[in-house]
Order: C-alpha cells, then structure tokens, then sequence
C-alpha cells in the first residue's frame, strides 16, 4: 500500500477531534490587543545592501558590461556580434573624445596627495559602512 | 462563536479597523499556542510568546501577499518564533526509504479501541502522544487535529512535501503502536 493511502485516517480523525484545545489564558486576546495598540510601529528601512543582489538590474549591468567587453575585444568570434562595426567605428570614437574633454580637468589638480587620498578612502568607508549598517526607523504610532 | 473569513478580516485591519484583529486572534490562538507549547514545552513561555507572535503578525500584515493561506502564515511565523526562543534546531529531513518495525493492523487497534468508554480512548490517546517527541506530537496534531493538508504543513515547518507525508506516516504508525501497548496494559 502507498504510504499516501495510508494517511487518510478517520479513527485518528475522529479520536483528535474530540481532544480538548490546549488553550491559552482567558484574557489572552484581550492582553495581545492590548499589546498592540500600544506597540511602536515599525516603518521598514530602505532595502538592505545585499537584497539588491535578488533584483534584475545588477544582473542587467553584468549583461551589458560583458557585451561592451566582449565587443570591443579582439576576440574571433566577436565578429559576428550585430552592430560591432557601428559601435567600435561611430560610437567608441564619440565617447572618447567625450571623455577626453574631461582630462584637462583632472590632469591640472596638483594637490592629490597620499594623506588626501588616505582621507577621501577613509571617508568612503564610513559611508559605506554607515549604508550597510543603519538601524530601521521606528515611528510610534500616535492614533489608536 | 462564528468567525469571519480571514481575509476579509485582514482587509479591515488594514483599512485601519484595528479592533478587527481581535477577531483574527480569538480565531486562531489556540493553535498558534498549541504549536508554541509542543515546543517550548512550559505554559507560560508559551503564552508569553504567543502574544509576541500575534503582535509580529499584526505589525508584518501589510507583507502578507495573500499567496497561501493566513493560517499557514501564521503557523509558520508561530514555528519559527517558538524554534529560535528555544534555541531547538528545525525538523531535519528524513530519509524516504525505511524499514518496517512492528507488522499490525491498525484496523485491529482501532478496533479494539471504539470497544473502550470515550473517556478512555481520549485517556489511551493523550498518554500515547505524550510518548511521542515534541516534532511528532506537534505534526501528527497539525495533520489529523487541525486538519492541515501536507502542503501546508511543509510551508509551516519547512520541510518537503515527501519528507512531511514520510513523518506523519511514521508518527501515525508509531501512534498505533503506543496506542496498542497501552490498551494491552490496560
């Protein structure tokens, strides 16, 4: 016999429903309403670091970065990806002189030093941890 | 008392009736305490963290998406309240194949028990689940008191739909067996 017919079993059915509930005491609902009109409310804090990880767009990301490698590498079968020609003939020259205008920019500071960038990555840290590991805010709850 | 359909219930609290979970708490505590009981193992404990677990509900129902059923949300956020206050690891999975221990007929036991005062069987039946474990007791309760189905008593307890029909089988066996014993001591 299968294990599933088995369980279909109206003696024990019948025994159980004629046990007693092990219940809580009288006044229990009336104490957890209690409970809850005078509890905080707790209003969820932004999304957690790592959840991001369960939505698309970082995957989307992965995608995009690998295709923009894979199309401007010399790799032989990288020819036959559609749309390589306008991208590195049209679109690559384009951004480069794009970007090229911003060199001067960051070619003409003189300052950036070992302690500034010690400062500027001890910043980033703490702003990174600060982001990793705030507490949720909880707001109480004023109506009842 | 005539309870209203849970999620119409839910609909209110959301709406801001929040006397309306009142309802929903009288509806469903004693099986929320029952599960807490059979694991934490002490009234009080039990009581006191039942309350915190129909609070957690109230304070998380805007996240219940309606996608199984209140109760089995409930169960589940009582199973594992109950599992990390004590600090008890969750159900393992079992392994499907097993050996058959003991050959009866649970017809015969049966038998022999509809020949016993109701009294009695309900005697027989609370001393043969007290000799069951704590997981057994509460499973072979959720199944044939509660009248869970096998799903929803793996989206409570986490465990596979296979491996929950396997337990209850042998709990059901294991029942028999403590139930046989005890009628032959009488």
């Amino acid at each position: 016999m299968e294990k599933e017919d088995l369980l279909p079993d109206d003696f024990l059915k019948d025994l159980f429903s004629k046990q007693p509930w092990d219940g809580p005491s009288d006044n229990f609902t009336e104490n957890v309403m209690e409970q809850i009109l005078h509890a905080p409310e707790v209003v969820p804090g932004k999304k957690p670091f790592y959840l991001i990880l369960r939505s698309s767009w970082p995957y989307v990301l992965l995608f995009l970065i690998s295709l923009v490698f894979l199309i401007t590498s010399d790799l032989p079968f990288t020819d036959y990806i559609p749309g390589k020609e306008y991208f590195t003939k049209n679109l690559l020259p384009y951004l480069g002189s794009l970007f090229s205008g911003f060199k001067p920019l960051v070619s003409n500071i003189k300052i950036i030093s070992i302690p500034l960038m010690v400062i500027l990555a001890g910043s980033l840290l703490v702003g990174f941890d600060h982001f990793l590991f705030r507490k949720p805010n909880i707001r109480h709850q004023t109506t009842q | 008392m005539k309870f209203q359909d849970d999620n119409e219930t839910i609909g209110r609290v959301l709406s801001g009736d929040v006397s309306a979970y009142a309802s929903l708490v009288a509806k469903h505590k004693n099986l929320v305490f029952s599960i807490v009981l059979k694991i934490v193992n002490n009234r009080e404990d039990a009581e006191e963290i039942s309350q915190d677990i129909f609070l957690k509900a109230y304070q998380s129902l805007k996240t219940f998406e309606g996608k199984s059923k209140f109760s089995t949300w409930l169960y589940r956020i009582a199973y594992n309240a109950a599992i990390s206050k004590t600090r008890k690891k969750k159900m393992e999975l079992v392994a499907i194949e097993e050996t058959v221990i003991t050959n009866y007929s649970t017809d015969e036991i049966g038998r022999n028990m509809n020949e016993l005062e109701e009294n009695d069987r309900q005697l027989i039946l609370e001393r043969a689940l007290l000799r069951l474990t704590d997981e057994e007791s509460l499973l072979i309760t959720l199944f044939y008191k509660n009248e869970n189905s096998i799903e929803d008593i793996s989206n409570i307890t986490g465990l596979t739909v296979s491996n929950v029909k396997v337990r209850l089988h042998r709990i059901r066996k294991k029942l028999y067996e403590e139930m046989n014993g005890l009628i032959n001591k009488n």
